[in-house]
């Protein structure tokens, strides 16, 4: 048995220690909101947080996320509150959308650190997260409207 | 300029506006409104065969008949719907059609998804049927009122004569007896305040989330998932194959052997990825197993050389040229680009005595339905094909073999054991 914090609920699951944390979250938790693109962390749609920081879940093995703090998607806000979601939806970010619950893990995960991120400091820690529709400008746009929404006191 | 658009009942059926005698405005409360694709509700219920709904509770549910793939259908057909049918924006919401004649697309003739065709296609026939609904809820109210419906007036939701009001929820039982007008008349597009307007994308809430339903997240409990080792050419074959290996690792359920290479059946994704890299195929390459990217790049580089066809032409280039003070020669190349989608190819199959149910992001139901119809050995009919989200289409979703969907029913049909089966494609553009 491997013990999991995810979203802030604990959970016991029965797996292989060298599974990726991506398919616990996906076939275990039923957390579908984190997606699988590729397998070898080259397209980003899998981002999750581990203690804060962005991860890409299909190649980190479940055994190296226990005792940590996991967010996923459904967990970023209860009701799609996050200044990222809000400037998503605003700017009419996504397309296709299968790419987006990895863009905006990684875009949370560069505003918690980055409040006022600058265009090279969103291209170099988005760089990571492919996008197959092309919405690269409205991402860019997003995190800048995020980042304002967050000094007008919008929570993080 | 007005359009008038004079159509007679029967006209308006074969527009596909409806069949079965009436345009749906039915009773429907909050707890019908779910989309036929939910993931956990596999046995969800036909939904009906037309392209809008209107609650007892005022929700809006508009049938779009083409697949969402990030290109905005979800939201620009409704706005069509809405534009005639002078309703409440905030009120509609989206469902995807199941499988069905009324649903094929205007020009192609079966239903399916591409070439950028479906707001022109859908433009006339999407305001027809929200100016239908509109004419039969102000019917409804004249008929309530005692009233010419001529001096009613519809807006935002709301049917109005003189002070007196009701609700298009208020008027949905009702409406659905109305008589489908013979003639309706579609707006002006000067009066036009939804079409041509920005208007959000209304699938991006879900998209932001992580609650939206694409075909790789339905599930059921007891779904098997299942990965197929391809030829690593296109076309090519195994020859032969051990599964020894494959079936040694825990949680590989079976092997099997479908037209297209080596299934591994696993009780979840892990066990399946394992097992088929244990897999031993022998390969059989096939005819294009010479084929290569610098091989296609003379080939092309040979035919460029060949009199082209002309796409236009004015005056006389060649003398121009012939006597320009200077010319200039460059050479244009672009990469092949793959029809390569973000989400994998997947499909999900539960397939039963007489019966199969399927959940796929797909631009092609139609021949979908059909070819897992064929290999089941069912009748068209026999087959519920469930649209969801597409994680990209570019027309890789819409393949004339209906490649990942045939491969999902095989593989079910082989396993030969009652229960479902999750197919994702992963080495297979």
């Amino acid at each position: 048995m491997i013990s999991l914090k995810v979203n802030g609920k604990r959970y016991e699951v029965d797996v292989s220690d060298d599974t990726p944390l991506l398919w616990v979250i996906r076939e275990n938790l039923g957390l579908t909101g984190t997606k699988y693109g590729c397998g070898m962390a080259q397209c980003g749609a899998c981002t999750l947080h581990v203690d804060g920081r962005a991860v890409r879940s299909c190649v980190t093995p479940v055994s190296a996320a226990t005792g940590r703090e996991i967010v996923t998607i459904e967990g970023l806000s209860s009701d799609g509150s996050h200044p990222a979601q809000r400037a998503w939806i605003e700017e009419d970010v996504p397309q296709c959308g299968y790419c987006h619950s990895g863009q905006i893990m990684s875009a949370a995960a560069l505003l918690s650190v980055n409040p006022k991120p600058s265009d090279a400091d969103i291209d170099e820690a988005m760089s990571g997260n492919i996008c197959r529709c092309g919405t690269y400008q409205r991402i860019r746009r997003a995190i800048h409207r995020a980042a304002a929404i967050m000094a007008q006191g919008g929570r993080k | 300029m007005r359009e008038i658009v004079n159509f007679s009942r029967r006209a308006f059926l074969k527009t596909g506006a409806l069949i079965g005698g009436g345009l749906v405005l039915g009773i429907v409360g909050p707890a019908n409104g779910t989309r036929a694709y939910a993931a956990t509700v596999p046995e969800a219920p036909f939904i009906p065969e037309a392209f809008v709904r209107i609650g007892t509770d005022g929700a809006i549910t508009i049938i779009v008949n083409k697949s969402e793939m990030g290109q905005g259908v979800y939201t620009s057909l409704p706005m069509l719907v809405a534009e005639e049918l002078e309703c409440n924006w905030s009120k509609i919401r989206v469902e995807a059609a199941p499988v069905d004649p009324v649903y094929n697309h205007t020009v192609f003739g079966m239903q399916m998804t591409g070439g950028s065709t479906s707001v022109p296609t859908e433009w006339e026939r999407m305001r027809k049927v929200g100016a239908a609904a509109r004419e039969m809820l102000v019917m409804a109210a004249a008929d309530t009122w005692k009233v010419q419906k001529e001096a009613c007036r519809a807006e935002n939701g709301v049917v109005y004569h003189g002070t007196k009001k009701f609700t298009y929820g208020q008027l949905a039982t009702k409406a659905s007896g109305m008589p489908v007008p013979a003639n309706v008349q579609l707006k002006d597009p000067s009066l036009f305040k939804i079409i041509g307007k920005p208007t959000h994308r209304i699938d991006s809430p879900e998209k932001v989330n992580g609650r939206a339903v694409f075909g790789i997240d339905v599930t059921a409990p007891g779904t098997m998932i299942v990965l197929i080792a391809h030829c690593p050419v296109f076309g090519g074959k195994a020859k032969s194959f051990s599964s020894e290996k494959a079936r040694a690792v825990p949680g590989v359920k079976d092997v099997v052997q479908i037209a297209s290479g080596i299934a591994v059946v696993g009780d979840n994704f892990w066990s399946a990825y394992k097992g088929r890299n244990a897999l031993e195929v022998v390969w059989d390459e096939g005819p294009l197993a010479g084929l290569s990217t610098s091989g296609m790049r003379k080939e092309y580089a040979a035919l460029v050389q060949n009199p082209g066809i002309a796409a236009r032409k004015e005056g006389d280039p060649e003398k121009a040229l012939g006597t320009a003070a200077k010319t200039l020669t460059a050479e244009y190349e672009v990469p092949f680009l793959a029809h390569a989608a973000m989400e994998p190819l997947n499909c999900f199959v539960d397939l039963r005595a007489g019966s199969c149910e399927i959940w796929t992001g797909t631009q092609s139901q139609t021949a979908d339905r059909d070819a897992a119809a064929q290999i089941a050995g069912l009748k068209p009919e026999a087959v519920k094909l469930h649209t969801a989200f597409l994680g990209g289409g570019f027309g890789r979703r819409a393949n004339p073999h209906s490649d990942f969907v045939s491969q999902s029913v095989q593989v079910a049909k082989a396993v030969k054991k009652p229960g479902y089966c999750q197919h994702n494609c992963v080495n297979f553009l």
